[in-house]
Order: structure tokens, then C-alpha cells, then sequence
């Protein structure tokens, strides 16, 4: 490989397995905010960003973790043809520190294809407090590469890093690692390099010989894609293959094919081994006496709950002042905003169209939402760094097992909890196509954020009595984890019929790593989903809220035939709402907000008020008397709470269904199937309450 | 010294076991060997969940877990005397 010039781009690629903290140390090097938690699979694509040495520009390729170079699953499939076919000048190799043995098997197989790498060593505070020291100096002999002790959450470490993968990127290519194979492996992995040397220089390296010895097909489709393959040297090499295959199936029968994981495997436990001191009594000391509460037979499921139920009624509790402050503050700037409209010389339905159009269904949406997310997302994210949510998983795999999905499944549920476009996003941890389709398709069930404000409101209003204080929004929390119980079991009746018909199948098998507890950072667990989630949901709400109660006014505001559109359509509608156990205005309502669930219940009042513009809803008890003078009972409250719960998908979401399955057909289905199934159950409770009412 | 072999799920927990061979066919075998299920490999069952399926498994310094389903393909061998 030709030295390369300060001037011409210099390409480094990161790689390592899941989870070890490779996404935060690219975040740091590039300022880039891709998101982090403490679980498998959070980076499922390639990224790529800019970091600057001194006055020089580096492009750093962030590749999905894996835990090897070779299996058919698609995230490896795009690791190991970035690191062969892309033009990269040198790896950094982020290991776990906490798991080295494992991240070791990785590493070597990258150093099959070549030994221009660094190795980060992350994690390494965590490492100390699990009492495991490291031999830096050892490591870095054994492998022939340096070795740079880091810790990407303290920034340290990685520039350090950055700088010897520089110096290696501006160094010509370095060759392979050699390990010790047993002798026939070596002589065919010999013979297939010599074969791949004439052919192209740049493939012969051992981990390509390898490949195309034990996976011809996947192999030689790898190289094909490089376009610089004739089919003349595609059939030898498949040819020379099939005879190692037959020379290998002679001296290890039926084995072989295992041979080369056994080996790494090995090799990786004997340098592990040789450079790690730990006391093998107090490592996972600590994880494995909270994982003996969490994981308890008998406490692990209703500690969840209770950690659910605790989430929620911190943010019920918490949320309640604020909400009532930033709702009168931002109401009251509502004079000067029309006052200083009116002085720039709009005319008055000008003035009242973006006042009490637009900017109070923003500012009621603001209200509403920002108090209940600046809580709920950092104590979720604190739950994801701290890596409870594997944990969940485990607990609840059993009942995805029976609905004959994944287990998996459970952490894109938790996901949808905080916002159902990004549990959508998160399917992509399922490997089995079938079992993920599933998870897209039920994730709409789970309740967002968006949709508690309007649970909440509703269950204070009808539900949980009358009294106030602690007690009550105690007793309002049990409910909504009642409402997600129902949900979750929905999910899971949903996803076993869909096995047993649309999708149908069996379970894959299932291989969930559940990784050693990590100290969140308070502090910048808060910052960071604030910056990343709140600010962005938020105004990605604000966005759709903004122009959808623009809408709104207008419906509200115009005549047509004499009539308000807002009225027409909502009696238009009547009937099928009365038969759901809801009215017409209740159906215009969820029509409407499917831009953004949380303007359900503002359009709702605003509706009944027949007033043209949303009125602010800080006081409970003239709501209640409200919508009880339109003829509300408790079966409407729970007609329309399980309506919250199921119906279509808001129009993000819609929009990453698509972007994900990349079919139409899918996305209609993913609308059509929570919707139908609100219908459902919202006309068999309204049946089945007026029968017994 | 009194070896027994076992399928996977059968072994006790806490009991330290090794790998003999795995039965799985391929795409599910790959996986199992990737994380560091290799056939000589130790390995000691921690936790079961409340229905007892799945089970978390200590292998190569992580812990993973397996779906009774899958484990019951893995033979494993453990001697009585040890713990």
C-alpha cells in the first residue's frame, strides 16, 4: 500500500464488539451525538465522522458491533466489508476491559486481516473497580500492536488513541498476525493466500484465506462486490476451496468447521489469561448480587414493575408544578405576542389565527409535555446506562417466547415506552426477519410519552377520586401501570396471533447478553437526554403541533354551508364514536392529533367549548364539570383511555415504520392493526358497560 | 473421577461444566461459537428465570442467556467430585 500524503483523506475505522463502549469513544473524538446505552446493538449502521489531529482533517468510520467477522447476520456482513473492501488506513479496536477474553476474540480475527491497528482499551475505571488490572505492556507484545488504556466517559485516553492510529495510517499497510493453527489448516490456508496473492495483493491475508475456505459462497460474494473478481478466478478459487474442504473433512471429520472459532476462542483465553490479574472472587462480585434480586425467581418481576411504577410516579409527582407554572407564564405572553402583532399591522384574524391558532397549541403542547419528559427521559436513560433493560428482557423472555417471538423484543417495548418511533428503530436488534416484523408491527401498542398527559388527565379526572397530594398521584401512577399492563399483554396477544397467521413461525434461538452494571453519571445522563431526547421530541412535537392547530382555528373559525367544519366533521363522525363507546368529537380528535398524540385531549375541550381557540387546562375540576356536561361517564373515560392505547400509530412513527420495513404494504398493516383492535375492544367495553349499566 | 455428560439445561446451577460438542445445524451454531460456546469451553449456569426458561450462562467472562430450546442441543460434561 502506497504511502499516503498529508493532503489526500486519511480513513480510520473503529470497530469492536457490542456494547463496549464504542459509539461514546466515537461521540468524543468527532463531537458527533450518536446515542449510547448500556446494551447490544445500539449502533446498527455505519456512521462516519470528522476528527481533527492538529490541522489535519481524519475520517472516522464507526462500523456496527459485532461479535465477529463472519456469520450471515447483516450488521457483520457490513463490518467485515468495510474493513476488507473500504480503503482504510488503520483500525481502532475498542475493547472492554471488564471482558477482555471476549473482546480478544474479535481483535484477533481483525489482525488476520492486518495489524495496522490500535487497540483502545475502554472502560478501564470500571475495570479497576472490579478489582481486574491489566498488563498494558504484556497485551501490547503478545498482539504486536499498541495497546492504549482508556476511558471514553472520561474522556481520557483517547487522543492518545487517535494519534498512534495516525502514525499507523501513515505507515505502510502492516501484515497479518500470525497464530499457531494445526498443521493441515495452516498448509490450506497457505495454498488459498499464495492463490489470492496472484490475484489481487491486498486480499491474501489469512482471514480472507479462512473465509474462503469454511464459507465459499458468502466469501467469494464479498469479493465479487469489489467488481474486480472475473469469473475464471471466482470458479478456481472455489475450487481450490472445495478441496481444503475435502482435505479438512479427511483429518477432523465433521470438526473442522468449528476448528477456527475453537481456535480464536483459545488463543483469546490464553492471552487473556497471561495478562490479566483479577481475583476471581470478587469480580462480578457486585453484578452478580444485584442481578440475584433482579433476576429473582420470586422478587424479579414485581421489582420491575415497581421500578416502572416508581419511574412513573416521579414523573406524575414531579411534573405537576411545573406544568402548571410554564402553562400560566407562557399563556400570559400571549397579550404582548398579539399586542406586538397588531403593531406590526396584521389585521386582527391574522392576529388571532397565529396567536390562538398556532402559538397556543404550541405553548399548550410545551406545558403539557416538557415537565413530564425533562423527568421520565434521564431516569429511563439512567435505567438504560445502568443496564437494567437486558435485564428486563430476560424476565419477560419467557412470555415472549411463548407468543413465539424474541426476547429481544422486550428492550424495543421498553424503548417504545419513552417514544414508539424510536422502538420502531430499535427492532433492528431482532435477527430473525419474521420475529422483527412482529415487533415493528405491535410496537404502536405500548403508550408513548406523548400519550400519558391525556392518560394522566383522564385517569385524575375519572378514575383515581377526587383527593390531591401524594396520595393521588399515587394512586393515579398504579393505574397507568395498570394501562401499560393491559398494553404489554395486548402486545404479546397480538404478536402470538400474528405467529400463528401472518407471520407464522418458530422462535429463533436467542442469545441475550446481559452486561455488568455500569455506574451512570447523573449529571450527564440528565445533559445528555436532555440534549438529545427532550429537545429533540419536543420539538419535533412543537413542529407538528404549531401548523396542526393552525389547522384547528381554521376548522373552527370559517363557515362553510353556515356550518364549522369542526362541527361537521364531528358529526359527521358521531356515529361510529357512539358505537366505540366515545362520540364524534372524541374520533375527530385522534384524527387530528395524528400529527402528534398529545393535542388529543386540547382539541377535545377546545371542541366542546366551541370557542375557536384551545383553552389553557389548568384547572381539573372545570374540566371535569366540562366534559360531563357533554355527557361523559366513566365508560367514555375508558373507552377513550383504551382508544389512547390502541389506535393508528402518530405520523413519526408511521413514517420510521416505512423507512424500516421499506414496504408500504407493512406500514398500512402496522396502521390498520392497533386501529382495528381499539375499535374492537372500545365497542365490546361500550357493549358490554351499557348492558350492565 | 467421575465424568458425566449432560445437556446443557440439566446442569446444575453454579456447577462448572465444559463444552463436549454442539448439536445445532448451522446459522444457530455459527452464533453460539461466535460468542464463545466453543466446544472445550468452560462455562457455569448462574440464574434461572421465574419460568426456569431462559438461563444465564458465565461463559468466556460474560454472562449470556440461552433459551432451554437451544441449550438442550449443547453437551456438556462435569465431574460429580467437583464443584
Amino acid at each position: 500500500m502506497k504511502r499516503m500524503t498529508s493532503s489526500s483523506e486519511t480513513r480510520i475505522a473503529l470497530a469492536g464488539n457490542p456494547n463496549v463502549g464504542k459509539s461514546t469513544v466515537f461521540n468524543a473524538l468527532t463531537g458527533l451525538r450518536q446515542h449510547t446505552g448500556n446494551w447490544t446493538g445500539k449502533t446498527v449502521a455505519l456512521a462516519c465522522g470528522t476528527a481533527c489531529v492538529g490541522q489535519r482533517q481524519i475520517t472516522l468510520v464507526d462500523l456496527p458491533g459485532t461479535y465477529s467477522l463472519n456469520t450471515a447476520s447483516p450488521e457483520e456482513a457490513i463490518a467485515a466489508k468495510a474493513l476488507l473492501l473500504e480503503p482504510i488506513q488503520a483500525i481502532i479496536v475498542v475493547c472492554d476491559a471488564t471482558a477482555l477474553q471476549r473482546n480478544l476474540v474479535f481483535l484477533l480475527q481483525i489482525l488476520q486481516i492486518t495489524s495496522s491497528v490500535v487497540v483502545c482499551l475502554n472502560l478501564m475505571d470500571e475495570a479497576e473497580k472490579k478489582g481486574i488490572q491489566i498488563d498494558v505492556q504484556a497485551l501490547s507484545e503478545k498482539l504486536q500492536v499498541p495497546v492504549i488504556p482508556a476511558s471514553a466517559r472520561q474522556r481520557s485516553g483517547l487522543k492518545e488513541t487517535l494519534a498512534a492510529a495516525v502514525k499507523l495510517a501513515d505507515q505502510p499497510r502492516r501484515p497479518a498476525l500470525r497464530l499457531d493453527w494445526p498443521l493441515a489448516m495452516q498448509r490450506e490456508m497457505d495454498r488459498m493466500e499464495q492463490q489470492l496473492q496472484q490475484l489481487n495483493p491486498s486480499w491474501a491475508c489469512p482471514w480472507i484465506a479462512l473465509q474462503l475456505i469454511c464459507h465459499p459462497e458468502s466469501a467469494l460474494s464479498l469479493l465479487q462486490k469489489t467488481g474486480r473478481l472475473r469469473q475464471v478466478d471466482c470458479q478456481a478459487l472455489l475450487t481450490l476451496a472445495r478441496r481444503s474442504q475435502a482435505v479438512l473433512e479427511h483429518v477432523w471429520p465433521s470438526l473442522w468447521q468449528d476448528l477456527p472459532a475453537q481456535r480464536f476462542h483459545q488463543q483469546a483465553q490464553k492471552i487473556a489469561s497471561a495478562c490479566r490479574h483479577q481475583d476471581p472472587q470478587r469480580i462480578m462480585e457486585t453484578d452478580r448480587r444485584l442481578d440475584r434480586i433482579l433476576l429473582s425467581r420470586r422478587f424479579g418481576i414485581p421489582l420491575m414493575l415497581l421500578m416502572l411504577g416508581g419511574v412513573l410516579w416521579l414523573t406524575l409527582a414531579g411534573a405537576n408544578l411545573p406544568s402548571q407554572w410554564l402553562s400560566c407564564f407562557l399563556f400570559s405572553l400571549e397579550a404582548p405576542l398579539a399586542q406586538g402583532l397588531t403593531q406590526l399591522g396584521l389585521p386582527q384574524w391574522g392576529v388571532r389565527m397565529l396567536c390562538e391558532g398556532m402559538y397556543r397549541s404550541a405553548a399548550w403542547v410545551v406545558s403539557v409535555m416538557l415537565p413530564p419528559m425533562a423527568i421520565f427521559f434521564p431516569l429511563f436513560t439512567w435505567l438504560e446506562e445502568l443496564g437494567v433493560l437486558p435485564r428486563i428482557a430476560f424476565n419477560l423472555d419467557h412470555l415472549f417466547a411463548k407468543a413465539r417471538t424474541c426476547g429481544k423484543q422486550a428492550l424495543t417495548v421498553c424503548m417504545g415506552l419513552g417514544c414508539n418511533a424510536v422502538g420502531v428503530t430499535g427492532c433492528r436488534i431482532i435477527d430473525s426477519r419474521r420475529e422483527q416484523r412482529i415487533a415493528i408491527l405491535t410496537n404502536s401498542f405500548i403508550p408513548c410519552n406523548g400519550r400519558f398527559p391525556t392518560l394522566i388527565t383522564l385517569i385524575s379526572l375519572f378514575l383515581a377520586g377526587s383527593q390531591s397530594g401524594w396520595m393521588a398521584s399515587l394512586r393515579c401512577a398504579g393505574l397507568l401501570l395498570l394501562a401499560i399492563l393491559i398494553a404489554l399483554a395486548m402486545t404479546f396477544l397480538i404478536s402470538r396471533l400474528l405467529s400463528a397467521t401472518v407471520l407464522k413461525g418458530l422462535p429463533s434461538s436467542l442469545t441475550l447478553e446481559l452486561p455488568s452494571y455500569r455506574p451512570p453519571q447523573p449529571g450527564k445522563v440528565l445533559l445528555r437526554s436532555l440534549r438529545e431526547k427532550t429537545v429533540l421530541v419536543l420539538g419535533r412535537a412543537i413542529s407538528v403541533a404549531a401548523p396542526a392547530g393552525l389547522l384547528l382555528w381554521l376548522m373552527a373559525n370559517t363557515c362553510i354551508n353556515g356550518q364549522m367544519p369542526l362541527v361537521w366533521a364531528s358529526s359527521a363522525l358521531d356515529p361510529l364514536g357512539r358505537l366505540l363507546g366515545m362520540d364524534g368529537v372524541i374520533l375527530l380528535a385522534f384524527i387530528l392529533g395524528f400529527p402528534a398524540n398529545e393535542i388529543v385531549m386540547p382539541i377535545i375541550i377546545m371542541a366542546y367549548l366551541s370557542q375557536g381557540a384551545l383553552a389553557p387546562m389548568d384547572n381539573l375540576a372545570a374540566i371535569r364539570e366540562l366534559l360531563s356536561a357533554q355527557g361523559w361517564t366513566t365508560l367514555t373515560a375508558l373507552c377513550t383511555m383504551l382508544f389512547v392505547l390502541f389506535h393508528w400509530p402518530c405520523s413519526t412513527t408511521c413514517l420510521t415504520i416505512w423507512k424500516e420495513t421499506g414496504s408500504l404494504r407493512w406500514t398500512l398493516a402496522a396502521i390498520a392493526l392497533p386501529a382495528a383492535c381499539g375499535c374492537l375492544c372500545c365497542a365490546l367495553v361500550a357493549m358490554i358497560g351499557r348492558l350492565w349499566m | 473421577m467421575n465424568r458425566i455428560e449432560v445437556e446443557l439445561p440439566q446442569v446444575p446451577l453454579g456447577r462448572r461444566c465444559r463444552i463436549v460438542r454442539l448439536n445445532h445445524p448451522g446459522a444457530i451454531r455459527a452464533r453460539l461459537l461466535e460468542i464463545g460456546l466453543v466446544p472445550g469451553a468452560e462455562l457455569i449456569p448462574l440464574f434461572r428465570s421465574w419460568a426456569w426458561d431462559p438461563t444465564a450462562y458465565l461463559v468466556a467472562g460474560t454472562v449470556i442467556a440461552l433459551r432451554n430450546d437451544d441449550a438442550r442441543q449443547i453437551v456438556m460434561e462435569y465431574s460429580e467430585d467437583l464443584s
